[in-house]
């Protein structure tokens, strides 16, 4: 047995070396050497703040009791940590980016920096805590009592009458001072409290150290080997109750919303966070913490319950088990553990308790008062460390308080429960906040309150029955005798596990709330700003927030303003720098929005995000109306981009049918010289023979006394001149009938072999009289296609006759092919006369071309055989063309192609002749 | 897909999985008087679970993209640098939001 000075004094010592840890990391920190301690192994280690005296001594109470349900507590938090890339990161991430210095502030800065909410959220973040801070005093206090003890009946576990409140004071109280040493010395600018870290840091080792010593003692020493243990027939009580039910998931889900929501754990997790990356790290290296804590969880309840004489409270087992085997420096460092757990939790706790407080309600309140309020005239700096110091104080007090007037119930056995359902009430508005755009800070608000009284009324007030405070009537007939309002039967719910009923409720009602009133209410333009650069933290840097916030302020009273708040010294570090960025070798940075915001992100890191507005609103000038601006702007811009997007789709289809339009007016353009050629060749081809017309007919007319042979000559040339204007009158009109598709000709099926050979018979005769020779080239033999044959006629002769007049060769010679080409009958007319000019190539099929006959105008005709025997093919469906020149001594080469006609109609059409 | 994008994913599946195996009615399955090595099959099976999926945690971890700290820089300690250059990474972005 260990005599109450000798524990005392480990105790003290311990405390001791605590208190040194902690000054030489804030020594060190202080002057720029961080190492260790922002190391991610201290990181989580911090974390592991979550594993207080309750897990310590309470997880084996609670598996004798309940078996393998103490577990849920741990797998809830194994599980966010697991997926730390999705929720922890972004929560970690907003709150560096936005200074958050507490979750009130978080949740408050998410919507609109309402001051409301922070208060709200504060309020339950006390009544959550202050409970459990008197669960831990209780906790050091029996462990001291047992450990202390002189008799063997204290083993069974102290009882509550006989404890001694004494110790809890002075434990309270040593918290007190250590706290406020180390948790405000100064106001951080991102609220690190290196010594704190490192001294939680070092508690985590000596608690996890402490349980695997006892464990180790317990399975292998007393138990005699894992089989051996588990061969007891306690094994079987502790695992026989079946604990899979509903409760099992609401614990696991109630312990991952504890690790997320409970203001020690956030004040560890993202505000204490010194980078992101250490997440990389807590992510597998806290739940491995976690593992290693319930390991041998299970093992000291089966041997508790065996070996231990019955009525001895199981949980201490954990003590009393090394100490009912005489294992005296075993219980001192059960002890240690127990306190360190105790003592971390303690710490850590009320430090996030007296920033909310100070932040969320101090300062609301100072910036108000009319004769602080220039909180901007006091020292702002010092009002909050006053104010925090007090804070820690009066928490540690009220816990002791509260730890005063409930240790002698056991009302304390449930709190931590209790506690993770109140804080569960958070879950709602930060996951919202954090991935719902649209989450309003009334549906926060409204969801908030209406969790937290139903938390209050289902599961706080019951934890007080039997207390003597409350009617009994309460719980069993409801208020006023309403049995749907029982606390435990909220309308009629009967039958569930208490905590599943309240958490259901709450959590409910919170949520369903949250969700309505958000869709209901619209978020104001600061709302929807923070909305935007919470919920898009990846893809929106804070520094965003200038873009669509234009203020300005006179600098001077942004630095009075910043020397109150952070203190002269940063203030002027923090407007030096600032200036350098802006390119200002000396003097003030400019008040740029930006620079304004970024000074309230400062602000916030020290006195909230609510209270920071306030502040800077003060000597800020023209805000409201260029923000609503420029959230309209937000919103506008998709659809600008949109508009844009169309209006340039628009314009693309704009400029096509521009592009047509000038190609048809081209062409269009190009037909009107046509047609105004065509008029004056017209003109001039009917003048030249109707001149000579009328000076024969003069002649005839004047001269009476003409021979008659000669009277005969000239009747005869003016019949000549009028049969070639018939002709030519005959083929213009022909020509104009044929382009306008006013000819209508039935299509025969014509054998153009025949046709072709008819056209050179006709042609013999000129020749002859040219001196040319016709020559047959290859022959394509048997072949139908669909034409009219009269003009298939004419088209070869005029190729024909063509190829004769336009000879310059002095042995003209033409040559007359044809053959069957890819399912088209083609005739090429061929002389070797000297081709035709480049130039000229496209020309000779319009009107009056004749180009290549300038020079000899009076042997052709009218110029329109090409242009007309064209149309034909045309007609047809075939073609006529110039092929390209051909080797030297071969002149011009005229292709005619029509399409072989079907052969399915080749018999129907046979039919039908 | 790159690597990258895919062990975010991992991360997903892996939640899942967990949420599967250590819920009700998956875990009750394994309730029963059959021990293993004289332990309890469920007692292992919890913790070997448990123990499996802080493993594969640790090897998914690794995987992910390294955090890009954009933001906004700090007051002038002299060990804080104040903005450094720093490159946008989509894939990560997009791995913040899934």
């Amino acid at each position: 047995m260990l005599s109450a000075n000798v524990v005392l004094f480990t105790a003290l010592a311990y405390v001791a070396l605590l208190f040194l840890v902690a000054f030489v990391s804030d020594r060190r920190a202080r002057h720029g050497w961080l190492g260790l301690v922002r190391s991610p192994v201290v990181y989580t280690l911090s974390i592991s703040v979550y594993c207080t005296s309750w897990t310590f001594y309470g997880a084996v109470g609670s598996a004798a009791r309940n078996g393998l349900e103490f577990a849920t507590i741990y797998l809830g938090p194994t599980l966010v940590f697991v997926g730390w890339w999705f929720l922890l990161r972004k929560l970690v991430r907003i709150g560096r980016v936005h200074r958050a210095s507490s979750i009130a502030d978080l949740i408050s800065s998410r919507y609109g920096k309402s001051t409301s909410l922070a208060v709200l959220v504060t309020i339950i973040a006390v009544i959550g805590t202050t409970p459990y801070i008197a669960l831990q005093l209780k906790a050091v206090t029996t462990s001291f009592q047992v450990v202390a003890s002189t008799t063997h009946t204290d083993l069974l576990g102290i009882a509550e009458s006989d404890l001694d409140l004494r110790t809890g004071f002075w434990v309270a109280a040593g918290m007190a001072v250590f706290t406020i040493l180390f948790g405000t010395r100064n106001i951080d600018a991102n609220e690190h409290h290196h010594g704190v870290v490192a001294a939680i840091a070092l508690e985590a080792l000596v608690k996890l150290f402490a349980l695997i010593a006892v464990g180790l003692y317990v399975v292998f020493a007393i138990g005699g080997g894992i089989g051996e243990v588990f061969a007891l027939p306690t094994s079987d009580r502790v695992l026989g109750s079946e604990v899979f039910g509903a409760r099992w998931v609401a614990l696991t889900f109630l312990s991952a919303t504890a690790i997320i929501c409970l203001p020690r754990q956030f004040q560890i997790t993202v505000v204490e966070n010194a980078d992101e990356e250490h997440l990389r790290t807590a992510g597998w290296l806290f739940p491995l913490y976690l593992f290693l804590t319930c390991l041998f969880t299970l093992p000291i309840a089966i041997i508790g319950l065996a070996t231990m004489p019955p009525g001895a409270n199981p949980d201490m087992f954990v003590l009393t088990l090394p100490m009912l085997n005489g294992q005296g420096a075993l219980s001192l460092l059960v002890f240690i553990g127990g306190f360190s757990s105790a003592t971390s939790m303690v710490i850590v706790a009320s430090i996030a308790l007296s920033i909310m407080v100070s932040n969320h309600i101090v300062m609301p309140i100072a910036l108000r008062l009319p004769w602080l309020a220039p909180g901007v005239s006091g020292d702002v700096k010092s009002l909050l460390l006053t104010s925090r110091r007090i804070s820690i104080v009066l928490i540690l007090s009220l816990g002791f308080v509260y730890f005063l007037f409930s240790a002698r119930s056991d009302a304390l056995a449930s709190i931590g429960l209790i506690a993770f359902a109140g804080v569960a009430q958070f879950l709602p508005c930060i996951l919202g906040g954090l991935y719902w755009h649209s989450a309003s800070k009334a549906g926060a608000f409204a969801g908030l309150l209406a969790g937290f009284v139903v938390w209050a009324y289902t599961l706080l007030l019951p934890s007080f029955e039997g207390g003597g405070a409350l009617p009994a009537s309460l719980f069993s007939e409801g208020p006023w005798g309403l049995g749907l309002l029982r606390p435990q039967a909220l309308f009629g719910a009967e039958g569930m596990d208490p905590l599943v009923h309240a958490l259901f409720w709450s959590l409910s009602l919170n949520a369903g709330l949250f969700v309505l009133i958000s869709l209901v209410k619209e978020q104001n333009p600061l709302e929807r700003l923070q909305s935007t650069l919470f919920v898009d933290v990846f893809r929106n840097p804070a520094d965003r927030e200038s873009r669509f916030l234009h203020r300005s302020a006179a600098i001077d009273d942004l630095f009075v303003l910043a020397q109150r708040v952070l203190g002269a010294e940063r203030a002027y570090r923090l407007f030096r720098e600032s200036a350098r960025r802006q390119g200002l070798e000396e003097g003030l940075p400019r008040p740029s929005a930006e620079f304004i915001a970024q000074l309230e992100r400062e602000f916030a890191g020290s006195i909230g995000a609510a209270s920071a507005r306030v502040m800077i609103s003060q000597v800020v000038t023209g805000e409201t109306i260029s923000l609503d601006e420029m959230m309209r702007l937000v919103d506008e811009t998709q659809q600008v981009i949109e508009y844009s997007q169309q209006l340039e789709q628009k314009s693309q289809q704009l400029q096509m049918t521009a592009r047509q339009l000038r190609e048809a007016n081209d062409r269009l353009k190009q037909l009107d010289a046509q047609k105004d050629d065509f008029l004056s060749q017209v003109s001039h081809e009917v003048r030249t023979p109707m001149a000579s017309i009328r000076s024969f007919s003069e002649i005839l007319l004047e001269a009476r006394d003409l021979e008659g042979e000669q009277a005969a000559r000239f009747l005869s040339i003016i019949h000549d001149e009028t049969l070639r204007l018939t002709r030519l009158l005959d083929e213009i009109l022909d020509l104009s009938h044929l382009e306008r598709g006013e000819v209508a000709w039935s299509l025969d099926l014509v054998d153009p072999e025949r046709v072709l050979d008819r056209a050179v018979e006709t042609c013999r005769g000129m020749a002859a009289s040219a001196g040319a020779r016709l020559t047959i080239g290859t022959r394509a033999g048997g072949a139908r296609v669909m034409a009219h044959e009269d003009r298939l006629n004419q088209v070869f002769i005029n190729l024909i006759s063509n190829a004769i007049k336009h000879n310059s060769s002095r042995r003209p010679v033409i040559t007359l092919s044809s053959g069957l080409v890819d399912g088209r009958y083609e005739v090429v007319v061929q002389d070797n006369g000297g081709g035709v000019p480049a130039a000229a190539r496209e020309r000779i099929f319009t009107k009056f071309s004749r180009a290549w006959t300038q020079s000899r105008p009076r042997e052709g005709g009218a110029g329109l055989g090409l242009a007309i025997s064209r149309a034909i093919a045309r007609k047809m469906q075939g073609e006529l063309e110039l092929l390209p020149d051909g080797p030297a001594g071969v002149g011009a080469r005229f292709r005619l192609s029509l399409p072989l006609a079907a052969a399915a109609e080749q018999p129907e059409r046979r039919a039908g002749e | 897909m790159t690597p990258r994008r895919r062990a975010a994913d991992g991360v997903v599946a892996l939640l899942a999985l967990g949420v599967w195996l250590l819920m009700p009615p998956v875990i009750s399955l394994f309730v029963g008087p059959e021990r293993l090595f004289g332990v309890p099959v469920l007692v292992v099976y919890l913790f070997g679970v448990w123990f499996a999926f802080i493993l594969a945690t640790m090897l998914l971890s690794r995987r992910l993209p390294r955090i890009r700290d954009d933001a906004p820089p700090r007051l002038p300690l002299p060990v804080e640098s104040a903005g450094e250059p720093r490159a946008e990474r989509p894939a990560e972005s997009q791995g913040g939001r899934g």
